[in-house]
């Protein structure tokens, strides 16, 4: 512990720290007087940045849950489970490829992603075994009391577990996350049909003081049932940066639907390169970001006037990390937000 | 075998016997001379000398190389000694069932100090019973090495044959054999093939004075299956060496393919299981009944060659059929094995070494053909007197049948007997750690083997492989660091075989994980020339670079194209000119997305040497996607996919051309293998979604 810890953590006060350098997501919630709660994991540089918090802290985890084994949310939960710790380890959707279906493949990126998974599974397989009163069979209506946190897992539901879907989103966990009058909700990467089923359980999920946005607050994954009700409401999400990247800040997108009910949405980092990456923090709109013009989006030439767009810089060392930290009072009240390098505030207009 | 073939020995055995007479301690005769000089012959021959004038000969030959060679060679010692006074203490203490090897050895080594008076050990060739193997098989040349110790450091007289580097006091040269023309033509030799001998020896006797009896009898094997003439032409044009001649031997009965020939062969690979020699009433049972006279005279005269009323096949006999998998079936050849563990069971039933010490060797062949069974059951129905007998069972079991688990019965069973092994309570725990069976009881064992061998490389290797493998990533590298404590030698660093076989297998399975620090970690203690002229470590850090690259969100090349090489030119438009292109792209197909299109994530090619690739996305509508394509459609494509698109000089610059890789599997061919299965503890417990 020889150097400050970079977030301060104020007594009596529930802090939420949403992790989200690249693609991966880590959420870490300190709730009085010190019980740590870890939602999933990612890495910047050689570690996660969840155990770095912990680490800085002198901390030790009260309860550790991955909400499905995809990449962007297992990476380096092994880690986790390294870090001291006692207390509940959720994981509902225990499923691995097997090895010998992708070990041949060519392709760099699908090793690394399943053989990261395999090693955070091995790890939740493993403290299970050694300690059973740690498992959590992650279903729904389970509520635990994680010191004076209470958690409830919203989702997958016994028939969606039963179904085994080969889609992990499908059997994504999602949480509520409550201390006195503070209700977070974290949507993990559960989609739009999963919400539907979720709302008719509990109607009431639209009070709440903050929430992580499911699936990178894609259109897919949005719900009118925690939408509604208040556009003072923490909505926070992070990049996807593979593929279709997401949040898509295009009109009918999920950046559209989300500002549609609450002022702003806090985003960790954005899936692109940009000419204020790394600023602290900066806010735009929606307009702005869709056409690329605030943060201007960096072009790369290509002959015949084509352009590509370039990745975002690595973060490289663990120095650099993305994030939304909010601090919450008894009350529910937000009192602080405080965004790292890479963060925007994104509003409508 | 026959006077004739012998007749040259008789001036060396008589050397031989001269040479021991004086009872000097620490004498030490060498017997020298190539292969099927008569080495072996010489002294089962000297026996005889040696009992008439008093001595207790004690000839020790166990098979070459074969993982019990340091157990028969103890209980040949054993047995020999016990022919002079068979009940004594140490005797019971090398039968015993319990008792640790180390035991058993010092037993050997009391008794030979006893017996320094009248025993003379005769070894043959003992440079061949072990190698300088490493890992497994290096365990069991290890043990066969101490017995070896034991007999060269004994104060009786000794004789060893062989090519060995000892310090001998007398050498003695076994002359080359002395007249091929007698052998051929002597009576009784050959049988219904004596004609063919006797042509052979009209034809080609300048040819054959230098031919040993074994080439001589594949000579006359050949000239049976072929013709005299054509052998002794061949003879003549090519002067086939001894391992050519049983090869075209094998050619020719593959080539002919009749039921005789085959017959022949299969015949071969059921006595090359026999260690010993054969006797009459078992060669009709393991010889094929169909065989025809000829064929018949073949085997006997010239396969297999009569030896005290029984018969041999020479060692280099017994590797030709081993090399081709005994020219048998599995089921044939663990049949062979049931046959040959009943035949050397009988031998014994009833009989108990402490009486008839012989009946030790029967046991021991009889477990060892038991062994090869591959069931447990009917071996452990076999007495054991040696722990290291279970410890060969259990490799058997292992490693030839993939019982694992019974395997690990086996090994537990010898950590019963010698609970200090650390050789048997590192194979429980393994065999259990394959089958993910049991975990705790695995890592009681691992730890335990570590303590008892903490040097030993396997151990560590596989207990720091058990702990990435059940995500224990801090314990792993805890362990990594104790592995490396106990292993380095101050300022030399560690020998090559340590890199081979912990670093190798550690670094590959935390690759897989993409536990990349770690496995970065694991490579850079290996000293850059070590890594360097290695294939497999050369592999691995490949593999590390692509991975750190996918952790960077920079990987775009598939695992095919080599770092050193990626940026030298296009790999999917080799056929163009380099100086046709202008500009070009590297990428990876993330998503094919039906809405929007094809998400590529894609490096710029530097344009000059020194700069830098540039790293970016890149999306294409399937318009676009068809457009630039070249043997693929973007129906075809799927997420993982390598692409490449270049833009060439003389066409017009808007329109590249984009081609893609083919989709298949590649393995590559250094990188060490993934074994066991390292999800396999998933696997157990449900969490490993199954194909069709």
């Amino acid at each position: 512990m020889g150097q400050e810890p970079r977030l301060r953590l104020g007594p009596d006060r529930l802090h939420l720290v949403v992790f989200g350098p690249g693609f991966g997501e880590s959420i870490v919630l300190r709730v009085p007087e010190n019980t740590w709660i870890v939602v999933d994991s990612c890495r910047t540089g050689k570690d996660s940045p969840a155990r770095t918090l912990l680490r800085e802290h002198g901390a030790h985890w009260s309860c550790l849950v991955l909400t499905h084994p995809h990449l962007d949310h297992a990476a380096g939960f092994d880690s986790l489970l390294d870090h001291p710790g006692t207390g509940p380890v959720g994981l509902a959707a225990p499923m691995a490829e097997d090895t010998f279906q992708w070990v041949n493949s060519p392709d760099p990126v699908r090793h690394y992603r399943e053989g990261t998974r395999e090693a955070a599974l091995a790890a939740v397989h493993s403290r299970w075994e050694v300690d059973p009163g740690s498992r959590w069979d992650l279903r729904r209506g389970d509520r635990r009391q994680v010191g004076d946190a209470a958690i409830t897992v919203l989702h997958p539901d016994e028939p969606t577990r039963a179904a085994a879907p080969s889609d992990p989103n499908r059997l994504s966990s999602a949480l509520l996350v409550e201390w006195r009058n503070v209700r977070i909700l974290l949507g993990g990467d559960v989609l739009s049909e999963d919400w539907r089923d979720i709302a008719s359980a509990y109607p009431d999920l639209a009070r709440h003081a903050a929430l992580k946005m499911p699936h990178h607050c894609s259109l897919g994954a949005t719900h009118e049932s925690w939408g509604r009700d208040g556009r003072r409401r923490l909505w926070v999400a992070t990049p996807w940066n593979l593929g279709s990247k997401h949040p898509d800040a295009r009109d009918g997108k999920g950046l559209d639907w989300a500002l549609r009910h609450v002022e702003a949405v806090h985003l960790t980092g954005l899936p692109v390169g940009h000419n204020l990456q790394g600023a602290v923090p900066f806010e735009t709109t929606r307009r702005e970001l869709a056409e690329e013009a605030r943060p201007a989006v960096l072009r790369g030439a290509l002959p015949g006037g084509r352009v590509f767009r370039p990745a975002p810089d690595d973060p490289g060392g663990d120095d650099f990390f993305c994030y939304v930290h909010a601090v919450f009072n008894a009350d529910g009240t937000l009192e602080e937000c405080v965004h790292g390098p890479g963060a925007v505030i994104v509003r409508d207009w | 075998m026959t006077y004739s073939v012998l007749a040259h020995l008789d001036s060396v055995r008589s050397e031989l016997v001269e040479a021991i007479r004086p009872r000097k301690p620490g004498t030490l005769v060498q017997v020298e001379g190539g292969w099927s000089s008569g080495k072996s012959s010489l002294l089962r021959l000297a026996l005889d000398d040696f009992r008439t004038q008093g001595w207790l000969p004690v000839l020790v030959a166990p098979p070459a190389r074969a993982e019990d060679a340091g157990v028969l060679a103890l209980a040949q010692s054993a047995v020999g000694l016990a022919a002079g006074n068979r009940v004594n203490g140490e005797f019971r203490q090398i039968l015993a069932e319990q008792g640790a090897w180390s035991d058993k050895l010092a037993a050997l080594k009391a008794w030979l100090v006893r017996e320094q008076g009248r025993a003379v050990v005769l070894c043959d060739e003992p440079d061949r019973w072990f190698s300088d193997a490493s890992g497994d098989d290096g365990h069991f040349a290890q043990l066969t090495r101490e017995t070896f110790d034991v007999l060269r450091e004994s104060p009786a007289p000794k004789v060893f044959t062989g090519l060995g580097r000892w310090t001998a006091t007398k050498k003695i040269s076994v002359p080359a054999q002395g007249n091929p023309s007698d052998f051929l033509r002597a009576p009784d030799t050959w049988g219904m093939l004596q004609e063919v001998a006797r042509r052979i020896a009209d034809l080609g006797e300048a040819r054959l004075r230098w031919r040993s009896p074994l080439e001589l009898r594949l000579i006359v094997g050949l000239g049976a299956l072929l013709s005299p003439e054509e052998v002794v032409r061949w003879l003549d044009m090519d002067r086939p060496r001894r391992w050519e001649l049983s090869r075209r031997l094998v050619e020719t009965l593959e080539q002919r393919n009749t039921p005789d020939a085959l017959g022949i062969l299969s015949t071969w690979g059921r006595l090359s299981l026999v260690r010993r020699a054969i006797p009459q009433d078992l060669l009709p049972e393991l010889r094929d009944p169909a065989l025809n006279a000829t064929a018949a005279a073949v085997l006997e005269h010239c396969i297999l060659y009569p030896d005290n009323g029984g018969y041999v096949l020479h060692d280099t006999l017994r590797a030709d059929a081993q090399e081709r998998g005994h020219w048998l079936g599995k089921d044939e050849c663990r049949d062979s094995h049931r046959h040959l563990a009943e035949h050397y069971r009988q031998q014994f039933a009833g009989r108990e070494p402490e009486e008839h010490p012989r009946a030790l060797l029967d046991e021991c062949e009889a477990f060892h053909h038991a062994s090869r069974t591959g069931d447990r059951d009917f071996a452990q129905g076999v007495r054991v007197r040696f722990v290291e007998q279970l410890n060969i069972l259990g490799r058997v079991l292992s490693r030839d049948f993939h019982k694992y688990v019974p395997a690990a019965d086996v090994f537990a069973r010898a950590c019963e007997r010698d609970p200090d092994n650390d050789y048997s309570r590192h194979y429980l725990a393994f065999n259990l750690d394959i089958a993910a069976h049991d975990a705790p009881r695995a890592e009681e064992n691992y730890r335990r083997a570590i303590d008892l061998a903490p040097w030993n490389v396997w151990w560590r290797s596989r207990w720091i492989s058990y702990l990435v493998t059940r995500g224990r990533t801090a314990a792993a590298r805890e362990a990594w660091f104790e592995a490396l404590d106990a292993i380095r030698t101050p300022f030399s660093g560690s020998p090559p075989e340590v890199y081979e076989n912990l670093h190798l297998w550690v670094a590959r399975l935390l690759l897989h994980r993409g536990q990349l620090d770690f496995a970065e970690a694991v490579l850079q203690d290996i000293p850059p020339a070590a890594l360097d002229e290695h294939f497999g470590l050369r592999a691995l850090r490949r593999r590390l670079q692509a991975l750190l690259e996918v952790r960077r969100n920079r990987a775009v090349f598939p695992l095919t194209v080599p770092e050193e090489g990626k940026w030298t030119r296009p790999h999917l438009f080799i056929d163009l000119p380099p100086g046709d292109i202008v500009a070009w792209l590297a990428g990876r197909v993330d998503e094919v997305d039906p809405e929007n299109g094809i998400h590529l994530s894609v490096a710029k090619a530097p344009q000059a040497p020194g700069q830098e690739p540039e790293y970016g996305f890149l999306d294409l509508d399937f318009a676009e996607f068809d457009a630039m394509a070249k043997g693929v459609t973007s129906g075809e494509l799927a997420a993982g996919r390598y692409v490449e698109i270049v833009w060439l000089k003389q066409s017009d610059e808007g329109s590249p051309l984009l081609r893609a890789h083919l989709e298949q599997g590649w393995e590559d061919p250094d990188l060490p293998p993934l074994f066991p299965n390292p999800a396999r503890y998933l696997r157990r417990a449900g969490w490993v979604r199954s194909r069709a």
